[in-house]
């Protein structure tokens, strides 16, 4: 971060907190985000935070930071285990982006380090076990809600909303995919009936999530947040293309799939199963998207070339599970 | 169309890119000579081709010599690079000949091709249907082979 940007943000911290001596003793990228930019700041008075901004190129899909803002708010206040949010800034002209501030939690989230470990979260069923009451917590935030008004009206039935979502995403692409539409053809026709949307977080994976010795330190990245069912969750965690090659630990290669249920409470182990085919399309899509932004020139990335050379196996994955599914 | 991208070419090209900038400046000065080598070769093609384009030995002095005295925050990127001289390796290896044949199976349309199975025209059931899981099959086996032959070795 340069010195007038820095000044800025000094200027604006101060206004925000109220704090006329406000100094910003370090600021450090941390890594993580291939979207957003995250900032260590350390704040005068022993204050730990940690500063959220938006990459050049972003994806159009995702929320903006004002929505991960409200959504963060929203998570805090039912009791999800998350940062606490503490200030928006909606004005570019500060860091040239809109960003917000929320305390700084330790912990780890890397997903080889995570899955690996048999006692990170408390060890594996109990960790599995926290997942689920975690997740719990956030489903039980039900439309209407006036703070989360931008994420637009709730769908009567969630399972047709997705593949309504998955068929626009591939009719936005370059080229045409038959294997995701073969494994959205078959979503199709075993969709499971309506049920209430609530709010999903959307990207409840190994990854996002920050743990300790003890337990859940923090849900992370809300920004792709919707109505929806509440088994989207559960499968997007459960979906092996998250295990992080560890794939006898079917809660995202961390824990017992059984244990994630418990803690979770009342679960349709057949939606859960349905939205995990639906994970690894909706993963293969986003993976599409962001190696076209390397080829498009938009932001050239060996990382995001290669994470275009993941839907391959994803495809592999979705035809096999097609393949069991069907002959079940 | 039928391979993923991004091909050989590109993937050569920005993992060169890494390598010299961002890898070489955190080698030790007397192994930054190697580094240069290795980067060079990536993209001299072979007087007899591509196909004959030697991307092995840059892989392995990269895995073998450069990595173990890379600090701990280049692994992952060196690991990057190593992977996509890998993926490139694999294509220039590959018998171009199976993309007519699931083009000619596609009759020739991927995208009326995919509208088809959305449509349901493939469906369980239908006539198309064995013959669809077949060509779908095959068409991902040999994606794999390039982009991830794990992948086929697990399922």
């Amino acid at each position: 971060m340069d010195e007038a940007r820095r000044a800025r943000l000094t200027a604006w911290l101060r206004g925000a907190t109220g704090d006329a001596s406000l100094v910003i003793e370090s600021a450090a990228l941390l890594s993580g985000g291939a979207i957003q930019q995250n900032w260590a700041l350390d704040i005068s008075g022993g204050r730990a935070w940690v500063l959220r901004t938006d990459n050049a190129a972003t994806l159009a899909v995702s929320h903006g930071r004002a929505e991960e803002y409200a959504l963060l708010h929203a998570a805090f206040s039912a009791g999800v285990t998350v940062p606490q949010p503490l200030f928006l800034c909606e004005d570019a002209r500060v860091l040239g982006a809109p960003f917000f501030v929320m305390k700084r939690v330790a912990g780890t989230a890397a997903g080889h380090r995570v899955v690996r470990s048999e006692t990170l979260g408390g060890g594996r069923a109990a960790c599995a076990r926290a997942l689920g009451r975690e997740m719990a917590r956030i489903h039980s935030i039900t439309p209407p809600r006036a703070d989360l008004a931008f994420l637009g009206t709730p769908p009567d039935d969630p399972c047709r909303a997705f593949i309504i979502d998955q068929h626009a995403a591939l009719d936005r692409q370059r080229t045409p995919r038959p294997v995701l539409e073969w494994g959205l053809r078959h979503l199709e026709r075993t969709a499971p009936p309506p049920m209430p949307a609530v709010l999903v977080h959307n990207d409840f994976r190994t990854g996002n999530i920050m743990l300790d010795e003890h337990g859940v330190t923090a849900v992370l990245d809300w920004e792709f947040s919707l109505w929806s069912d509440p088994h989207a969750d559960l499968g997007w965690l459960c979906a092996k293309c998250w295990r992080f090659g560890n794939d006898a630990q079917e809660a995202g290669g961390i824990g017992p799939r059984a244990a994630l249920y418990e803690g979770y409470g009342a679960v349709d182990d057949s939606r859960v199963r349905w939205w995990e085919v639906a994970a690894h399309i909706r993963w293969a899509s986003i993976a599409v998207d962001q190696a076209e932004r390397h080829i498009s020139g938009v932001e050239r990335s060996l990382e995001l070339a290669l994470t275009g050379h993941m839907v391959p196996a994803l495809e592999w994955e979705i035809l096999r599970m097609v393949e069991t599914r069907d002959a079940a | 169309m039928l391979r993923e991208e991004p091909g050989a070419e590109d993937l050569l090209a920005t993992a060169r890119d890494v390598l010299l900038n961002e890898l070489l400046p955190a080698l030790p000065a007397e192994l930054r000579h190697v580094a240069q080598m290795a980067a060079t070769a990536l993209i001299i093609a072979a007087p007899d081709g591509a196909q004959n384009r030697d991307m092995r030995t840059p892989r392995e002095t990269l895995l073998n010599d450069l990595l173990p005295q890379l600090p701990p925050s280049k692994v992952f990127a060196a690991r990057m690079v190593a992977n996509a001289i890998a993926i490139a390796e694999r294509e220039a290896a590959q018998s171009p000949a199976w993309q007519s044949a699931v083009l000619a199976g596609m009759g020739g349309d991927p995208r009326a091709y995919a509208a088809t199975i959305r449509a349901g025209g493939f469906d369980r059931g239908t006539p198309g249907h064995a013959h669809a899981a077949a060509l779908l099959d095959a068409l991902t086996r040999a994606r794999c082979a390039v982009s991830a032959p794990r992948a086929l070795a697990k399922g």
